[in-house]
């Protein structure tokens, strides 16, 4: 595997190739603990392309004895997930050599990370709404170790931070499908939490538990999304947590929330749209305005982006309330917005490692500087941003179109006017950053293709996105859209 | 079955009013004991589904958690009062307050009324509490109390149901209690009593 890894990486070929004596536990002049995650982190990609793409898109299999489900929204958000876990692997196996500070305690990080990535797959793939809420939880659990990664007290405030609103908030949703069973019993009928279950319960009249579940549901796994009024954990953490540890949250943990939030409009969305999408509606636009007001006054670029994820979450929860109008752009939307969360927060860490400041004002012309990270900083921040020809302009206009579609005119008009204004702020703190004059003498050090390719693959899938998506992946995502009632 | 209730009530209640971690403490453990009466009062669990929420109940709810929290702030040193809401009037006719609308809401989900009524009642006064606990302290003692009080809260109103979740599912619900206890009294360790849970800014470059 390593041969193969220093002929793939040309950059690095000489030193894995040179002799060395390497440390106990380590392969050359990287720990062990790294070539292992790096190695799974390509297996779990393998598999999850060929369960993502192996079969129809419509075709629903249940594995497992009923436990595991294959259908086009754990397929697609497998190997999404799976994507940035071998992204993220290989941006530590990067950053390994040259971080004294990231080589301590790594092998710890690395199990965690192996923990946070068994479960979030099994979130996504679990059949069974409450199995799912477990799994989810213990993603919180596998991350909190992560955030706190060598444990400064910044972290340790940020983890407890991220810890306590988590369990809340899931603490809500577990409620919410306590409440949703409450109602399947008020009905005559035995509750089940298995999919088709659910499903079968939301045929049964409307009654008040079943309101009062849904909207604990998504408030509760609108925690984990960051959606208001339960979103401040979300900057500080994201902020607080190494590079690494936030790609996963924010491309990882984010889209399994995501599938939860799936499942359960999959079931009780078209029943229950009364009461989703004014609630959907509300949190999205209210997570937008707050995410925009964050955006204005912070000067770190970290947090910038973290508020910028906020607003991310706050279109995708917009998008959901629209409902099957908007289907197909929330899909495309949250995809991209995996991708660009991961290309940023990774870039991030780079500026970061090199600037030694986390100050929008001391970085200047990283295109000269960091001609790489300037260019993903730039991309991703164009992508961000919403511009063509990426998956998230597209995805963004579709969602606007459902709103004039659906008639929500002053949602409509509200929605650009934040828009407008994360746009503009966006643009007066990172523009200068790309491209201002550089404030000291350029020392760019370069960059290996090893920590180029994962950024360039997920740029390459967002182009996809917004140009051309080979017919089976559209399928996919077509299937997940129709799904949620899209034609 | 309505006596278990006003007891569980009372028991939400009474530690509000005074300013004691060992008896905040006491009523978590309490809870978990009438939790588990509760259980037990619709006959021993026929399954091992059951018999693992009864665990959880007693041996969980009951037993470790106050244990294995009282250990802490004993390691801890903590001075004997530790506040889980400000002790003031206001805060104590807002908790009173909660508890009302607790029983408002029963009335009009069930109104028909009788123990189905007093349940709903219960969990939503527990659940409502433990929101005023998180909402107006910032240390990490009285949150933990506060978020444990939620948790108990959640599984009064589940024990409202004859539903009976699949074994596995219920053992990972059961597994994620006791890791998080475990964290929480991890975090309470390093955090200590009362610190301030507000993240400072890091000053080094992030790995």
């Amino acid at each position: 595997m390593r041969r193969l890894l220093a002929l793939l990486l040309p950059a690095d070929a000489a030193r894995a190739a040179a002799p060395a004596a390497p440390a106990a536990g380590a392969v050359g002049d990287r720990p062990r603990a790294v070539w292992l995650l790096v190695a799974v982190a390509a297996v779990a990609v393998a598999l999850a392309s060929f369960f993502a793409l192996g079969a129809p898109a419509e075709q629903v299999t249940v594995l497992a004895g009923g436990w595991i489900v294959a259908d086009a929204t754990s397929r697609l958000f497998v190997l999404v997930v799976d994507l940035v876990f071998l992204g993220v692997a290989t941006y530590l196996w990067t950053r390994v050599v040259d971080s004294p500070e990231l080589r301590q305690g790594i092998e710890r990080l690395c199990g965690f990370a192996f923990g946070f990535m068994a479960a979030a797959n099994l979130a996504i793939l679990s059949n069974h709404a409450v199995a799912t809420w477990a799994l989810v939880e213990v993603t919180t659990l596998t991350a909190v170790p992560l955030v706190q990664f060598r444990g400064t007290p910044a972290r340790l405030a940020a983890s407890w931070q991220y810890f306590l609103f988590s369990t809340v908030g899931l603490a809500l949703g577990l409620l919410g499908l306590a409440c949703l069973a409450r109602g399947v019993e008020a009905g005559g009928h035995e509750p089940s939490f298995f999919l088709d279950g659910l499903a079968a319960g939301a045929r049964l009249p409307v009654e008040t538990w079943r309101r009062v579940g849904l909207a604990l549901l998504l408030l509760g796994y609108g925690t984990k999304l960051g959606l208001a009024p339960m979103h401040t954990w979300l900057p500080e953490t994201y902020h607080a947590s190494p590079p690494a540890v936030t790609a996963l949250l924010g491309a990882v943990q984010f889209n399994v929330a995501l599938v939860a939030v799936l499942r359960i409009l999959q079931a009780y969305g078209a029943a229950d749209g009364g009461v989703v999408a004014p609630l959907l509606l509300a949190l999205g636009l209210a997570t937008m305005a707050l995410s925009s007001f964050g955006i204005v006054t912070t000067r770190n670029y970290v947090k910038l982006i973290a508020f910028a994820a906020l607003n991310h979450g706050g279109v995708i929860a917009v998008g959901l309330g629209i409902g099957a109008r908007a289907a197909y752009g929330v899909v495309l939307y949250a995809v991209s917005n995996a991708f660009i969360k991961a290309i940023l927060f990774l870039t991030a860490g780079k500026i970061e490692a090199h600037y030694r400041t986390e100050d929008v004002r001391e970085v200047s012309g990283l295109v000269k500087d960091m001609p790489y990270s300037g260019l993903f900083f730039m991309v991703g921040t164009f992508a961000l941003l919403g511009f063509p020809p990426f998956g998230s302009f597209l995805g963004e206009l579709i969602i606007l179109s459902g709103l004039i579609g659906a008639g929500h005119h002053l949602v409509f008009a509200a929605f650009c006017a934040i828009l407008t204004a994360t746009f503009v702020a966006t643009g007066r703190s990172v523009f200068p950053m790309i491209w201002g004059a550089p404030r000291r003498a350029v020392s760019w050090a370069g960059q290996t293709l090893a920590s180029v390719l994962p950024k360039l693959v997920f740029l390459v899938a967002l182009l996809a996105m917004g140009l051309y998506l080979p017919a089976p992946v559209n399928a996919l995502f077509r299937q997940v859209a129709a799904t949620l009632g899209a034609p | 079955m309505t006596y278990l209730l006003v007891a569980f009530l009372v028991v939400l209640v009474a530690p509000l009013l005074t300013a004691s971690w060992r008896l905040s403490l006491a009523g978590l453990g309490l809870q978990g004991l009438l939790l588990g009466a509760i259980l037990a009062r619709r006959g021993w669990p026929g399954s091992w589904s059951g018999a693992v929420l009864l665990a959880d109940l007693l041996l969980l709810r009951a037993w470790f958690v106050p244990r294995h929290l009282a250990g802490v702030m004993r390691r801890l040193g903590a001075p004997p009062r530790a506040d889980v809401i400000p002790a003031n009037l206001l805060s104590w006719t807002l908790a009173g307050a909660l508890v009302l609308v607790g029983f408002r809401f029963a009335a009009l989900v069930h109104p028909e009324g009788g123990v189905v009524e007093t349940h709903a009642a219960v969990a939503a006064s527990a659940l409502l509490l433990g929101f005023l606990i998180l909402a107006t302290q910032s240390g990490p003692f009285a949150q933990v109390v506060g978020l444990l009080r939620l948790e108990n809260a959640v599984a009064l109103f589940e024990l409202g149901s004859d539903h009976a979740l699949p074994l596995p599912v219920q053992v990972a619900v059961t597994g994620v209690l006791v890791a998080s206890v475990l964290l929480l009294g991890a975090f309470l360790g390093r955090l200590g009593v009362t610190a301030p849970a507000a993240p400072a800014r890091p000053r080094r470059a992030r790995p």
